[in-house]
């Protein structure tokens, strides 16, 4: 018996270290992992809202094909006052409407199958308001510099407690929970798998999330620095009078940032708003975050400059992945369910773990796991 | 001839208005000549580097001009700029505010829930981004 303490001992202390940082750190990181927790679950459906919400004028049902962008763009302008033009026009899927944002601040919801104006909005969306202030609070509580410190501090803190409650759970390895156990043994449990299952997750959520706010480690895993941007190319203005009547339209244009960048999806057509501007035609990927931008003259049709992300540093490809991962845009909705539910288990894990502490049974119930 | 009662007070007038007025104009002289022109911030962040660009304009203690982005096609109006000694503030996408420290502009930006963007800007004489 003896004998047997003395060898348990060391691993007894290691334990109870881990344990002893595990329950204050929690503590300590709680409130803000909960918040975090939450308002991550909200802004993982982000891209989804607006049509969940308003269905009858972000989706459309297909008829043939869509009608050139350029007929669409001339039908708008024509209803428009003087003075308000399209500045930007945000395409979608076959099912989806396409938003051409104004430059006196209205967003028209377009069928692009007849040119209907589904619905005209006036000013940002107030979904769009809610997801910034939820945004705001997932990255800085509303408190500025400060806020984003405690919020970074909790991340990073929250790594070391999946760590640290994996050593933990190594012990017992629970991998169920057993209902008809005590209320206590049960939140014990939930604790347990709660943070087993979602080990992985909130590892990932955590990193990325930490990688977002300091870039600097990103670009040293990946060896590269970051993209020394360029200054925007500017069209030829001299050629302003020699193309006038005869610069090109936007099938025109489309066409020549297809030929510059083949396979990639438009979803954004940025329309200019200088003399001097270029037309923006932005494209999905390649890959499965971020995307590439082609520069086109607006007098000649001239691709000024394509910035193809498959040859931007890695650096900058890296970042897309990153904020990918974090937000679970890889692969849309299954993702984006995902990582909410993850968020969610984060807070369940948070809630149970300061319950644990708060009926001590961490430290008086050897039953239900010490 | 104005009565002797009616060069002092233009006396005091000028005691009690004009010399703070040409002190001001004096003190912040300096500053507004060096700041005349074009400055440049180099900014880090989402994987890449790109500038903010100023295009000061001076007079007096005024401060106007545009704010651009290396990575936006706009040019954002200077409004409410004032140059008071070494600091300047003003509202441009944001608002900002800033010491002159040698060939040095020191500034931050004001964002919303009082978050703090800080940059060093520094003299550009080219057309670089």
């Amino acid at each position: 018996m003896e004998t047997k303490s003395s060898v348990s001992t060391p691993k007894m202390t290691l334990r109870r270290f881990w344990l002893w940082l595990h329950r204050y750190l929690g503590l300590i990181a709680a409130v803000f992992l909960v918040i975090a927790g939450l308002s991550g679950s909200i802004l993982a459906f982000a891209p989804d809202y607006g049509v969940w919400l308003h269905p009858s004028f972000w989706r459309v049902t297909p008829r043939g094909s869509p009608l050139p962008e350029q007929e669409l763009l001339e039908r708008i302008q024509r209803q428009l006052d003087a003075g308000a033009r399209v500045e930007q026009i945000d395409l979608s899927d076959a099912q989806g409407s396409q938003a051409f944002l104004l430059t006196d601040g209205r967003t028209l919801f377009i069928n692009p199958y007849d040119g209907e104006i589904l619905h005209v909005r006036n000013g940002p969306s107030a979904t769009n308001g809610f997801l910034l202030a939820v945004h705001e609070l997932h990255v800085g509580l509303f408190a500025g510099n400060i806020g984003e410190w405690i919020v970074d501090g909790a991340t990073a803190a929250s790594l070391l407690l999946v760590c640290t409650g994996l050593y933990l759970w190594w012990d017992k390895k629970r991998l169920n929970i057993k209902w008809t156990a005590t209320w206590r043994r049960i939140i014990w449990d939930v604790h347990n798998i709660s943070g087993l299952y979602g080990f992985a997750l909130f590892f990932i959520l955590a990193a990325s999330g930490l990688l977002v706010a300091f870039e600097t480690p990103l670009y040293w895993m990946v060896r590269s620095q970051p993209w020394d941007t360029p200054a925007l190319p500017h069209s030829d203005v001299s050629q302003a009078a020699a193309q006038s009547g005869h610069a090109p339209d936007l099938n025109e244009l489309m066409r020549a940032a297809d030929r510059a960048l083949p396979g990639a999806s438009t979803y954004q057509i940025v329309l200019p708003k200088y003399p001097r501007s270029a037309v923006q035609i932005l494209k999905r990927g390649p890959g499965l975050a971020g995307h590439s931008t082609v520069y086109l003259d607006r007098y000649t049709g001239a691709v000024l400059r394509v910035d193809d992300l498959s040859k931007l540093p890695r650096a900058y490809r890296a970042h897309f992945i990153n904020q990918a991962l974090h937000t679970g845009a890889i692969l849309g909705f299954p993702t984006e369910a995902i990582l909410a539910l993850a968020s969610l288990a984060l807070v369940i894990s948070a809630l149970t773990g300061f319950l644990i502490w708060w009926k001590k049974i961490s430290t008086s119930g050897s039953s239900v796991g010490f | 001839m104005p009565s002797p009662k009616l060069k002092v007070i233009s006396v005091i007038l000028a005691t009690i208005f004009l010399i703070p007025l040409a002190s001001a104009l004096l003190y912040s002289a300096p500053a507004a000549q060096q700041l005349q022109g074009r400055w440049v911030a180099e900014v880090k962040g989402d994987g890449r580097t790109f500038s903010f660009i100023f295009n000061f304009k001076t007079s007096g203690s005024t401060l106007t001009g545009t704010v651009e982005l290396s990575t936006r096609d706009d040019e954002f109006p200077i409004k409410n700029g004032k140059i008071e000694g070494n600091n300047v503030s003003f509202m441009a996408f944001g608002d900002w505010t800033g010491t002159l420290e040698g060939n040095e502009l020191k500034l931050t930006r004001g964002l919303d829930y009082g978050k703090k963007q800080q940059m060093i800007a520094h003299r550009s004489n080219g057309d670089q981004k």
